[in-house]
């Protein structure tokens, strides 16, 4: 009882020791917790989303439209036990602002159960209210609309205005974008528009027609079966659910996040615990003659060590409370950035119980840990020589150092020493700044690279427009058209879905690309082999990497019209995640689009973008430049997400700085006090600490260039895996930054501790013993 | 008018310390403790003067006032021409680092410093240059016995020859006024014979003024100066 009555007031006497070791003890731990509790709760909101509003097991949609009981009966064959059609068209919308964003008009029975709209704010659709629609959330968010507005929509070469009835959420476009071949979405890119599809079928003029199927299977059905669906139709896409673009996107999203968890989280853990460790064997190690003292009063080596334990355990208990309010702090702050950035909805923050009690368990259970060795050790010890004291009574410093700072005078020279004096906490304190410093640089670097391979990538064609047919067009039609906007060049393409089979059974669903052979302006960036040739298919880096696929293997690219055994021709880099590149014969053929194109690459300025626009057989005319400003506008989105990670990670780090400084100086309370009596000012105060925190910073810095590549790597190859292959590049800038605010935040630490020192009880202080 | 400057000398001797009225409390929860009680007390230069009285009797708060680690609640405290009761934190370490040395009953020594280094770090503080700083504190350490220690760091030194290092560091920038806060009272019956002798010849050798907190009655004996506090009252005072 009495040992147990001391522990609780050696806490109590550590003050501000103790509260920084608490935080401490929860920053990193709650900081990685929380990253995790981000990701369960956006996973978690999706997955509730998809179950609520029933995402289909399958899209199918046709290029051209067939009559509706067709595709019904179609599903019924193929034992869905669900399906509903719908009519799908592209469009534009033309915003007052003067901008032109894609739009998706999706015309769909107002009673759909499956891909199901959550209404948000109006009424549903209604047949009665024909040209009243339900506009995607997220876009009339991003453009600005209400409920109410008026909606101007080009279909084909006609305009019609709409009325929005409802704002409106849905499964299928969960994360809506105008780009769907390249894994990252951009916000506002695309409008989702539905509407009653007999009013579709009456503006388009297809009335009793559909191009679209949605079903659900059992689970029982394989792929092949629920395929069957599509076969020998003239597909535009198939899409099933696991390819479907908000569920690829989340999965990535998480599957990346699920690298950068261990990354962030890992270094914050660590970093936390160790610098917990050795801060717990200073505090363990300051009581060494108590503990003597109870050893030779007979206490038994148990009980001094459950002293130890249990003072650890309060603060251990504290650090947990902290661990769990970062957790719920760095988890909401983490999730609202994510969905902010990639246009999720509103995340559901529920509280999972794995990351809290992870967070709590690591808090709790590493303190008890870090102090059970150093009382262990002590309690081990003769009572006599526990009572002794430290036995470190060498200070000199190596050879070259001591040269160094023989002219420094006595107050660099002390605080030098003071990092020697304990190497094992100035190298973790070094080191716990340096990774926080890296996660900072890592992220910058992340974001750097990201930005020069889509620079890289773009900077390799030679087209300077892509032009989206509304219909697959003959390829001297395909070249009319580009001709007549002015175009110099036009090069068609052909490119629709497939799956691309490996021979031990590993499947990737693909964009199949078809070029011309010789391509001019969709110039492949071969990272191995060769480009495509007969029967020689040159595969997207992403899509060699799921397969292992090496050049001269056999895959099997298969389609709703046939399937055709290839040999693996190279590999090439590309943003376009998962493409496979074929000679346009082979795969308009093996698409059933023999003879045509659905793209066309153009070169010319503005005036023949907006000729071409013009067309009804255009869809959509998307400028490289556009693509590209979209897509570094994407990136600095995302940079705002890694603001977040990066003012979490220097907070901690300073943090560890603060509490660093803070108990080296406590330590030493008795020393510094001595100083205050000789007369040493605040001047030669910030001498002795400010050296100490110089190294400290200085060698942080420098550690942390290495350290930030060390953890940008594994971070660009998750974006890699999830997006597109980056290749890893760093500037001066990426470091400079983050490393100043590194320097900054060590002079903020500096002057806490040098204000501490300067309001020291001298009268108080300077009886402390100092050697023993 | 020409007598003014004499007259002056006369009526207002040259103290180098005048405490007046000088009283100081100590809260403890809720009870006060008066451990300096209008204390009237004049040190002249040159002397050295041994404060006795029991634990609590005020000696130390004294000597923490006068080398200006600690004010008191009121009265004035003139040391060394600074007035400290009024004096600023910056003037406050300038009279300390300039007019002040310091010993310790712990000793107090930079654990990583070198006896040379802690020598040093006392002079240069006091505004002199390296150069001088390291000659001054090479002498000193050889006026203590320890020349041969002065690489040494302080825990590689005995208690004795760690207070000896202690005396060196306070007497080696020449200050005004040294202060020692039972400088025998952690030592062994030989070190503190020999700390005290040292003690009595450098207070001979230097004009320094030597105040001396003392419970130690052999120490008081090489006092020129001795006075008796209790309860924070002077009780009694010899001159030798």
């Amino acid at each position: 009882m009495i040992l147990a009555r001391k522990a609780v007031r050696d806490v109590r006497a550590m003050g501000l020791r103790g509260i920084l070791l608490v935080l401490v003890i929860g920053a990193g731990v709650g900081t990685a917790a929380g990253i995790r509790l981000a990701l369960d709760n956006v996973q978690a909101t999706r997955d509730a989303f998809y179950r609520d509003y029933a995402l289909a097991d399958l899209d199918v949609r046709l290029r051209a439209p067939v009559a509706a009981g067709e595709l019904l009966a179609r599903a019924r064959a193929a034992d869905a036990t669900r399906a509903e059609t719908r009519l799908v068209l592209p469009g534009t919308v033309l915003l007052p602002s003067g901008e032109r964003p894609a739009a998706e008009l999706v015309g769909m029975a107002p009673t759909a159960e499956l891909d199901r709209l959550a209404i948000l704010a109006g009424s549903p659709l209604s047949k009665g209210a024909p040209l009243q629609v339900a506009l995607e959330e997220g876009f009339a968010r991003h453009a600005r609309l209400h409920l109410g507005d008026r909606l101007r929509v080009r279909i084909d070469a006609r305009t019609v205005a709409l009325r929005i009835r409802a704002l409106v959420r849905s499964p299928e476009y969960l994360l809506a974008t105008a780009n769907p071949d390249y894994l990252i979405p951009l916000p506002g890119s695309l409008a989702p528009i539905f509407l009653p599809r007999s009013a579709l079928q009456d503006l388009a003029g297809v009335s009793g027609k559909v191009n679209d199927v949605v079903a659900d299977f059992p689970t029982s059905a394989s792929l092949a079966r629920r395929l069957a669906l599509a076969r020998g139709l003239a597909v535009a896409t198939v899409i099933p659910r696991s390819e479907q673009y908000s569920l690829r996107l989340t999965n990535a999203d998480i599957h990346s996040f699920s690298v950068f968890t261990p990354v962030l989280g890992g270094v914050f853990a660590a970093v936390g615990l160790l610098l917990v460790a050795l801060s717990l064997r200073r505090v363990v190690h300051a009581q060494r003659r108590e503990l003597g003292a109870l050893l030779a009063l007979g206490y038994g080596r148990l009980a001094v060590v459950a002293t130890v334990l249990l003072s650890a355990a309060i603060l251990g208990v504290g650090g947990a409370l902290v661990a769990l309010s970062m957790t719920l702090a760095v988890g909401f702050l983490v999730a609202e950035e994510y969905a902010r950035t990639v246009g999720f909805p509103q995340v559901t923050h529920g509280l999972a119980y794995a990351p809290f009690a992870l967070g709590a368990g690591l808090a709790l259970g590493g303190t008890l840990l870090a102090a059970a060795f150093p009382a262990a050790s002590l309690s081990r010890l003769r009572p006599t020589l526990a009572m002794r004291g430290e036995q470190m009574s060498n200070f000199s410093l190596p050879g070259p150092l001591e040269r160094l700072t023989a002219g420094s005078g006595p107050a660099f020279a002390y605080g030098l020493r003071t990092l020697l004096r304990r190497p094992l906490w100035s190298a973790a304190t070094a080191l716990s700044v340096a990774s926080a410093i890296a996660l900072g640089t890592a992220l910058q670097i992340v974001a750097t690279s990201t930005n020069r391979s889509i620079d890289a990538a773009f900077a390799h064609q030679g087209w300077s427009a892509t032009v989206d047919l509304s219909q697959p067009l003959p390829l001297a039609a395909a070249h009319a058209l580009a001709r007549a906007a002015g175009a110099p060049a036009a090069e068609p393409i052909v490119k629709g879905s497939a799956r691309l089979l490996a021979v031990d059974g590993r499947a990737v669903d693909v964009q199949l690309v078809g070029l011309p052979s010789a391509p001019a302006l969709e110039r492949l960036d071969v990272t191995a082999g060769t480009g495509p040739a007969e029967g020689a298919a040159a595969l997207s880096e992403q899509v060699a990497s799921q397969l292992s696929a090496r050049p001269g293997e056999k895959l099997t690219l298969v389609t709703s019209s046939g399937d055709l055994p290839v040999r693996v021709a190279g590999t090439v880099h590309t943003i376009a995640g998962e493409a496979v590149y074929l000679p346009r014969p082979q795969a308009a053929s093996l698409l059933g689009l023999a003879g045509r194109a659905t793209e066309v690459l153009v070169t010319g300025g503005p005036t023949v973008e907006r000729a071409l626009s013009a067309r009804p057989e255009v869809a959509r005319v998307t400028s490289k430049n556009t693509a590209k400003d979209g897509m570094h506008e994407l990136v600095k989105e995302l940079t705002t997400l890694i603001d977040v990670l990066l003012a979490i990670s220097l907070a901690v780090g300073g943090l560890f700085l603060i509490s660093s400084l803070t108990l080296s100086a406590h330590d030493r309370e008795g020393e510094l006090a001595t100083l205050r009596a000789l007369g040493y000012g605040r001047r030669q105060i910030t001498i002795v600490l400010g050296s100490e925190a110089a190294i400290l910073t200085l060698l942080a810095a420098v550690l942390s260039i290495p350290l930030g590549i060390a953890i940008a790597m594994p971070l660009t190859d998750a974006i890699g895996r999830a997006w597109f292959q980056i290749g890893l590049s760093a500037g001066t800038g990426d470091f400079a930054l983050v490393i100043t605010l590194g320097l900054a935040l060590g002079a903020l630490a500096t002057g806490i501790a040098i204000r501490n020192v300067l309001r020291l009880d001298l009268a108080a202080s300077v009886r402390a013993r100092l050697v023993g | 008018m020409a007598n003014e400057p004499h007259e002056t000398a006369q009526t207002r001797p040259p103290w180098l310390v005048e405490l007046a009225q000088v009283r100081k409390t100590y809260w403890s929860g809720e009870v006060t403790q008066v451990v300096l009680d209008g204390l009237l007390l004049t040190i002249s230069s040159g002397e050295l003067v041994v404060l006795l009285g029991p634990s609590g009797s005020g000696k130390t708060t004294l000597l923490n006032l006068l080398g200006g680690l600690d004010v008191p609640d009121s009265g004035s405290i003139r040391s060394c021409g600074v007035e400290l009761t009024s004096a600023s934190p910056r003037e406050l370490t300038r009279y300390r680092a300039r007019s002040v040395g310091f010993v310790f009953q712990f000793y107090n020594l930079l654990p990583t410093l070198t006896a040379l280094e802690n020598v040093v770090a006392g002079v240069a503080v006091a505004g002199f240059s390296r150069r001088v700083a390291e000659k001054r504190g090479q002498a000193m350490l050889a006026r203590v016995g320890l020349e041969a220690a002065a690489g040494k760091f302080p825990a590689q030194l005995s208690g004795g020859e760690q207070q000896r290092v202690a005396l060196a560091r306070a007497l080696a920038k020449r200050p005004v006024l040294l202060l020692a806060d039972e400088p025998t009272g952690n030592l062994d019956q030989e070190s503190a014979a020999s700390v005290l002798d040292l003690l009595a010849e450098l207070s001979r050798e230097s004009e320094t003024t030597f105040v001396v907190v003392t419970h130690d009655h052999e120490v008081a004996a090489v006092g020129s100066r001795v006075i008796r506090l209790a309860d924070g009252r002077i009780v009694e005072e010899q001159r030798r």
